[in-house]
């Protein structure tokens, strides 16, 4: 359930949407807290995120699937081709997801048990098959890339620097994967890819002249 | 100005009221100082200058010179650097002009290459090549291969061709860091109007999937002031102008071939086919150089043919020659000579046989009134009897099939027609000599075919 908080180094108020928000960044000082059972824990300030030209940005909504969501918080990522936005949807029943965004791809994505062992990332290679959820999805892309900060709400801990080896799939259909391996077990998240027009957004950063 | 980037104007805090400037960045070029704007924000990695052609490494704090593309010839963008126009519903502005080559053979091929930019939408590619033109997104998922070619969006493509390219020219902004030379593999895949691009370099592949597009979209869409240039030649993804229209060809002759069938049938039911005069006569040695006259008889309705059937026996080894006239009443006359002959034997212990014991003989035009026949028959036999019947308005096959013909015709010449366009499309491929290969003969463009997979994919 929603939970409002005061930022404890500015006084802020810090808005948890989600109950299962772990992390939340003051949007006034960048504190970057932790939500324990009853109390915050000021882990320091967040570092600042590269401009992108992302016309995504927090409370932006949307709807996928005939489920409305609005967007809490925000990962961006540092891979060798540039830079990826996971941005945390929180839908209106309660359930979390995720909308990986870069350069007018949009992919849509949830976290998912699978009953299949997911390979070792030392073994992953670009061009091999692997089975999720009884679905052959090959691997297009194998990186480590790097969490260069984050803003607003987030269901895990994260901070800069913070290492994402993690791993790209394209299933039948439009069907995508990603495995990311900076948990043990991997953490498995099945999606799509979609269009910009299909997440019916609203609330979207205004960009000059367009 | 010190070099670093620097917004040209300040963004406002507040929903901009229209008239909106674009948010174009603009810098100086590290090689000769040229000033440069940044169309794509911060997407753009590198930038090449148009002055100097030194190409920028935009993610580098001292934005550092990557790369120099040494060209006599300055080539012009036909749709210039930050134009905007709307390309099947979504406006983008052009921020990167690019030329390609590849040599085959000896001979060097070039086209150009138009990124594409909408701050929601992401990046596109216009290609144009000898006045040809497609507009080209990044697929989002891989095609599948399937023999030659690979299949996509539920179409088959065929393979066209795999050649190496290299970038020759550039002008304006990148999304990577644009390098003179770089070279990239690449196939192409068709399925007019879309085409399948597969590119790879050391570090990944990328497909993208096109369209092809008329000039007049793009002179429409960018209000360009001129028009493009002509095309020259087949683009590999090129619309048969036959394709779609030939289903509609097969139609229209099926329907002329029903037309032919129930016309005849009509005139089949509707024809008299009335036997008008029976006679039988014997021909002897003594009545040679006489002449038979019949009784008069009656040829009825409109104007038509008069069929005299003959037969003759005995016949062994011999002939019987009748010559004839059909006269009417008031002295008109149609005169024809009938043979009916029939031999046969042995020869080296096998039977042989040639000609028959009757005959037939047409009148094509006959008008209605009252006849009779004149017979004059002559033979070297001593005794034969014949037997002449006279029909009036029998239908005729032959007009059917002189019908059918004439329709066949069609079909050849537009399967040549398809050939010639085929083969001309094909002759710059690693397929030349292609005449035929099976297209789908509609062709939903791709957005469509892209929601028709989606609706059709998993929950």
């Amino acid at each position: 359930m929603k939970k409002e908080v005061n930022c404890p180094s500015c006084g802020a108020p810090v808005v948890f949407q989600s109950a299962t928000s772990v992390l939340a960044v003051c949007q006034y000082c960048s504190s970057t807290l932790v939500r324990h059972d009853l109390d915050l824990e000021n882990i320091g300030k967040m570092a600042q995120l590269q401009a992108d030209g992302s016309p995504l940005q927090l409370r932006t909504e949307g709807r996928y699937r005939g489920s409305s969501f609005t967007i809490v918080g925000r990962i961006q990522l540092r891979f060798e081709r540039g830079l990826w936005n996971e941005w945390h949807l929180l839908f209106d029943d309660r359930r979390s997801g995720w909308l990986g965004e870069a350069a007018g791809l949009y992919a849509v994505s949830f976290p998912a048990r699978v009953a299949e062992k997911i390979p070792k990332f030392e073994d992953l290679r670009a061009g091999q098959t692997v089975l999720l959820d009884q679905q052959p999805y090959e691997v297009t892309d194998v990186e480590e890339a790097f969490c260069v900060g984050g803003e607003g709400e987030l269901p895990f801990q994260i901070g800069p620097g913070y290492e994402a080896p993690v791993a790209d799939l394209t299933g039948p259909g439009e069907r995508f994967a990603t495995l990311d391996y900076s948990e043990e077990p991997p953490l498995v998240y099945l999606g799509e890819y979609v269009e910009f027009e299909e997440l019916h957004l609203s609330g979207l950063r205004e960009i000059d002249g367009w | 100005m010190d070099g670093r980037l620097e917004p040209a104007a300040e963004p406002s805090l507040k929903a901009p009221a229209a008239p909106v400037s674009p948010q174009v960045k603009t810098f100086r070029c590290s090689g000769c100082g040229n000033p440069l704007a940044v169309r794509g924000m911060d997407r753009t990695e590198s930038v090449a200058c148009e002055a100097c052609g030194s190409v920028i490494d935009l993610t580098d704090e001292n934005l550092r010179i990557i790369s120099t593309f040494q060209s006599k010839i300055k080539h012009r963008p036909l749709i210039p650097l930050g134009s905007r126009g709307k390309i099947r519903g979504d406006l983008f502005e052009v921020i990167g002009y690019l030329r390609r080559a590849l040599t085959v053979e000896g001979v060097d091929y070039e086209w150009s290459e138009y990124l594409l930019f909408n701050p929601y939408k992401g990046f596109r590619w216009l290609s144009e090549y000898n006045g040809h033109w497609s507009f080209l997104k990044a697929t989002a998922q891989i095609p599948k291969k399937k023999g030659d070619g690979v299949r996509y969006l539920d179409r088959t493509f065929l393979h066209f061709q795999t050649a190496e390219s290299r970038v020759v020219y550039v002008l304006g902004e990148f999304y990577w860091k644009v390098q003179s030379g770089e070279t990239c593999r690449f196939t192409d895949y068709v399925s007019p109007p879309l085409i399948l691009s597969k590119e790879q370099t050391s570090q990944e592949t990328d497909w993208s999937v096109g369209e092809y597009l008329e000039p007049e979209t793009l002179e429409s869409a960018f209000k360009l002031p001129s028009p493009l240039p002509a095309r020259v030649g087949i683009a590999p993804n090129q619309p048969s102008p036959y394709a779609g229209r030939t289903s509609a060809l097969w139609k229209l002759i099926g329907f002329f071939f029903l037309g032919a069938v129930f016309l005849h049938l009509a005139l089949f039911f509707l024809s008299q086919n009335k036997q008008v005069f029976e006679g039988r006569f014997t021909f002897q040695q003594k009545d040679k150089g006489k002449a038979v006259v019949t009784d008069v008889f009656d040829l009825p309705g409109r104007p038509s043919n008069v069929v005299i059937k003959t037969a003759a026996a005995p016949l062994n080894n011999t002939w019987l020659y009748l010559n004839m006239a059909l006269i009417s009443e008031d002295g008109r006359a149609y005169d024809f000579g009938r043979e009916v002959s029939y031999y046969q034997g042995t020869e080296d212990g096998s039977a042989w046989s040639e000609g028959s014991f009757s005959d037939e003989a047409t009148l094509p035009t006959v008008p209605p009134g009252r006849y009779y026949l004149r017979v004059e028959p002559d033979s070297p036999a001593a005794m034969v009897n014949y037997h002449i019947q006279v029909h009036r308005d029998v239908p005729r096959w032959s007009f059917f099939f002189i019908a059918l013909g004439a329709l066949c015709l069609l079909p050849i010449l537009v399967v040549w027609r398809v050939a010639r366009f085929e083969g001309k499309r094909w002759s710059e491929s690693d397929h030349p000599g292609t005449l035929w290969r099976g297209f789908p003969e509609s062709a939903p463009d791709v957005e469509e075919g892209k929601k028709r997979a989606k609706d059709g994919g998993p929950r």
